[in-house]
This record gives structure tokens, sequence and C-alpha cells, in this order.
């Protein structure tokens, strides 16, 4: 446990090694959200000078991370200088997720869930706009990540289990495998792609680079979060500190049990194999008590302004 | 805090010895079996200790409801929208009862028919407050927010701890008179 009891729940761990990792996560006071970086000696608290939820970053290269949340809000922090810079997506929903191969390949998902309504806007270099032609299922559904895998796919999931594949040839919408939200993404091969989601049940979905097959383990709980490792290995976390592992083809429940009963939003797996876990109790809006959590070689949790 | 060394067998850190918190130490002898007395609900186990438990409300506490009681229908960050992006803020205090690693089953049902409307199971630690032992900020799904808006519902709590005792208990309440649009009080039902 490198963190817990966070005032915010913790939404996303990610970096670009085990010595550049960015926590982001709620703003529960209105004072700003929680968000933390790490240089592999300490974590220092970062000061973004925006408020409400960031619910999602993603790392464009060494010295650029991406952040997106509440009021449609886009963050760039650079770590280098320490500098943010704030942009606003033309819209004031919230965004959930955020992905891009470059600085002119950014996309940014979310919507309104109470109203099943999506967004998902794209950013060549001169900021987020709106697709000429984008799907559909916008209309119906929220849309929670975006996640690229291979040279021009780009991957979406969201309410009702939309399933949404944008490529050379545009937008393809796949058939739902479950009623249910999806809200974990991520794959590292056209035909290696996960999505996780449901409600009081959990789902855990795979690509296999044809069609979607459904590979929840009977009696799984709500999964929020999924990490791919490789062609076969992959993690899946969620609800009440549930963390799934996927080896030899077969899902099977981590045990032993993680060290929290929260409810787990991000996982992981850095570049020396080190599992990171990031959550919080996320029922509550804004999400509270955040977590993280950090399978790996011993880390410093000294936290520095 | 007590520390658990694991040897985890993990892809790319196979072998490597770590240090997490222990979550799992059991519960200090005697903790919550204060001999209160039963004020609602119901329990089971050995006949020799006073358990108790009661539903409340609260998100950041326990607050206790009264039979009758309207409750707003909160919309959750994440989910279905008008299925299952709705919930009732659940909340128990319980006594007598190992407050470590507890099983907890919510349910939500239509008064008037006892259709469940919502199911959650977890496991918790339970916080210590007052003389009591609580969870709080619960949300169970609601699996259709129009079909409860603005009628009366049961909450109801199952709970068996770490020892095998159980208990439960259930509320009457009014479910809050909208699923509102979040930021609105404008109800997002047909």
């Amino acid at each position: 446990m490198v963190f817990e009891h966070q005032p915010g729940a913790l939404l996303r761990v990610i970096g670009n090694s085990s010595k550049d990792v960015l926590v982001v996560g709620a703003d529960v006071d209105g004072q700003g959200p929680i968000a933390l970086h790490f240089d592999g000696t300490r974590w220092k608290r970062l000061h973004s000078g925006t408020t409400g939820d960031l619910w999602w970053s993603f790392p464009l290269g060494a010295d650029d991370y991406r952040m997106v949340g509440d009021g449609g809000q886009i963050l760039r922090y650079t770590p280098s200088t320490g500098a943010f810079s704030a942009s606003q997506a033309p819209t004031t929903d919230r965004l959930f997720g955020v992905w891009g191969s470059s600085a002119t390949d950014l996309w940014t998902v979310g919507g309104q869930t109470a109203r099943n309504r999506g967004v998902i806007w794209h950013d060549e270099g001169s900021g987020p706009s709106a697709l000429s032609s984008g799907p559909s299922a916008t209309s119906s559904a929220a849309i929670f990540k975006a996640q690229g895998v291979g040279s021009d796919t780009v991957w979406f999931v969201g309410q009702r289990g939309v399933l949404l594949r944008k490529d050379s040839s545009g937008f393809t919408q796949f058939p739902a495998l479950t009623p249910y939200p999806l809200m974990g993404l991520h794959g590292i091969q056209t035909d290696r792609v996960y999505a996780v989601g449901g409600v009081a049940g959990g789902v855990i979905l795979r690509f296999d680079g044809t069609t979607w097959s459904d590979e929840s383990p009977m009696g799984i709980p709500q999964m929020i979060a999924v990490w791919a490792v490789d062609g076969d290995e992959a993690w899946a976390a969620g609800f009440n500190g549930n963390a799934f592992h996927r080896k030899d083809g077969v899902w099977t429940k981590h045990e032993p049990r993680l060290p929290t009963f929260v409810d787990l939003h991000s996982i992981w797996v850095d570049d020396q194999g080190g599992i990171w876990m990031a959550g919080g109790r996320l029922s509550l809006d804004p999400p509270t008590d955040g977590v993280l959590l950090y399978y790996g070689p011993p880390i410093s949790k000294e936290v520095v302004e | 805090m007590k520390k658990l060394w694991l040897l985890l067998v993990l892809s790319g850190c196979s072998g490597t010895a770590v240090s997490i918190d222990d979550a799992s130490v059991s519960a200090d002898s005697g903790v919550g079996r204060d001999g209160s007395v039963a004020d609602s609900g119901s329990s089971s186990g050995d006949a020799g200790a006073v358990r108790t438990v009661e539903i409340g409300t609260g998100t950041t506490g326990f607050e206790p409801i009264a039979e009758g009681q309207t409750l707003p229908l909160l919309a959750g960050p994440q989910g279905g929208g008008r299925n299952y992006g709705y919930n009732l803020s659940f909340a128990l205090r319980l006594r007598g009862y190992n407050p470590r690693g507890i099983a907890i089953t919510y349910q939500t049902l239509v008064a008037s028919s006892r259709e469940v409307q919502a199911t959650q199971m977890l496991v918790y630690d339970l916080v210590r407050q007052g003389d009591a032992y609580v969870i709080y900020g619960s949300a169970p799904q609601i699996m259709d927010c129009c079909a409860v808006e603005d009628l009366d519902v049961i909450m109801r709590a199952e709970v068996m701890d770490a020892d095998g005792l159980t208990g439960s208990d259930e509320r009457r309440i009014h479910a809050g008179p909208v699923c509102a649009s979040p930021g609105t009080n404008v109800s997002i039902c047909p």
C-alpha cells in the first residue's frame, strides 16, 4: 500500500517507467484535484490550478502527460518544468478517457451518464474538435475509454456495452455482449484487446482480431480496469478491491486478497513488471477514499510539495 | 499496522519480496461486543452476545433513518444512466460483530411488490463511530431508477462476519421524488 485513505479517490495511475509515474484523481473539496508525480525517489504533489475531478491521464511521451476530467477540461503536464496548461473541449460534459499516439492524434471521450449521451473528440494539434462523421453510438451511450492498438486502430467503450473501433475505413460498432457499461479498455496489439465492466456482476471481454468473446469467470464482481501485459497475460480489477489475473487463457481471482476493499479504477504494469492499482469509493460523486497499491520492489511513500 | 511479507509470483517481478499492509488481521478480542441494547434489526448466532444491525444512510458517516423518511435518489459518477446509474445511499451500524472483513448484502426492493431493484454484495472493514462500528457510502445500483422514483421502497441488509455470526435489518423509506439529471431537479424518467 503506497497511499490509502486519501480524501479523493485516485482514478488513474500511469507512467513512462517505474521512475516516472503520474497519479491523478478526485477533487473532493473544490480546491483542486489530487495529482502526484513519482520520479523514482519521491512523490511530488502537483497543483494543476484547476478544479474538478481528473478522471484519466495518458503519457504522450517522456515529458508530456495529458489529463481529462470534469467540465470538459483537458490538461497537459510537463514534468521537466512542472508546468500545467489547460484547454477546453467543446463541451462541459465529464471526460472519462484520453489516449493518443502523438500530439496530433489525441482522442478524448466522455459524456453525460444520466442522459446516456456520449462525446468523442479528436485533436490533430489545433485543439479537440468533433468528428465529421462520428459514430451513432454516442446518441445513446456515454463513452468511458479510448485505447489505440496497432498503427491505425483506436477502440472505444462505453455505456450499454458499446464496443467501437475506428480505423482507416472509419467507425465500426460491434454487437454488444452486455447491456451494462464497459468502463475499462486496454490492448497491446490488434488481436489482443480487453474490455471490462458490468454492474452487480462483472464482465471481461476479449477481442481476438475478428470477434469479441466473453471470458468472464463465474461470479465475478464489477470490473473497472484492465491491463494487457502481453499476448496472453492480463490483469483486471474493480469493485470491492477484487483483482483477476489472466494466464494461459484462464482468468483466476488474485489471491491473497488485495489489502483494500475500495473499488479499483486503474491498473498499470510498468516497465519493470511492477503492478500499480489506484482506486477509491467510486460510487460516490465526487469519489473519495483514495488508495494506491504497488507490487514490486520497495518504493518511497514520501510526498513533497 | 501489521506487515505481511509475501513472495509474489507475478510476471515481471517473480520472486520479489514485497511488503503490503495486512488488511486481514483478526479483530481485537471483544471489539464491538459491548452489550449495547438491541434497538432494531435482527441477529443470530451464539446467545451470549447482544448484536444489532441498523440500516442508515450517509456518505461521510452513519446517519439514522426513520421509517417512511424520504431519501434522495443519487446519481453515481459512472454507470448506466436510468439503468444502474442511481442509488440510495446505504450505511450500517453494527454492534457485537467482528468488524474486520464482514460480508454485507444490500438490497433495494419496491415496497408494494418486494420486487428486488438492487443487490450488492461486498466485504468491508467497519470503522468505529461512537460505541458501534459502521460502514457508510455504500451505493447498490438500482436496475431502473424510474421503477422506484417517488415510491415507498425497502432498504435491506444482511451481514455475516468472519466468525459466521449473521444478522439483518430492513427499513421502509420513501425514494426521492425524481431521478434527477445531475445538477438539476428534472427527472430523466419519461
